[in-house]
């Protein structure tokens, strides 16, 4: 199945 | 963007079991790729330009070129907005 590609912002530190 | 890529030099990857994790050095934020995402992203730091990273992308998953195009267009924005990706000048 196609997933398109995808970022995403987890957090930061 | 016509050109190729490099990962920026502040930013560590992380490959996962669904992806990689990005984590960018200076700023402190880190990122979740996923694994098209990262396929694409390793193409592109490998030296393919984002003509020939669509081709690829078509070819692999079985979608138009046209949508290929657009979707690494989108991701391409994307890291390069958050200063993960730059573009060789």
């Amino acid at each position: 199945g196609y997933e398109p590609p995808a970022l995403t912002a987890v957090g930061e530190f | 963007m016509s050109g190729t890529f490099f990962l920026n030099p502040q930013v560590s990857l992380a490959e996962t079991d669904d992806g990689a994790v990005l984590l960018h050095e200076r700023t402190g934020r880190y990122w979740q790729l996923n694994t098209t995402g990262f396929s694409v992203l390793r193409g592109l730091t490998n030296g393919q330009t984002c003509e020939q990273a669509a081709q690829t992308l078509a070819s692999q998953c079985a979608i138009s070129d046209t949508r290929a195009r657009s979707d690494i267009a989108a991701l391409l924005a994307s890291l390069c907005s958050a200063d993960l990706l730059r573009e060789c000048r």
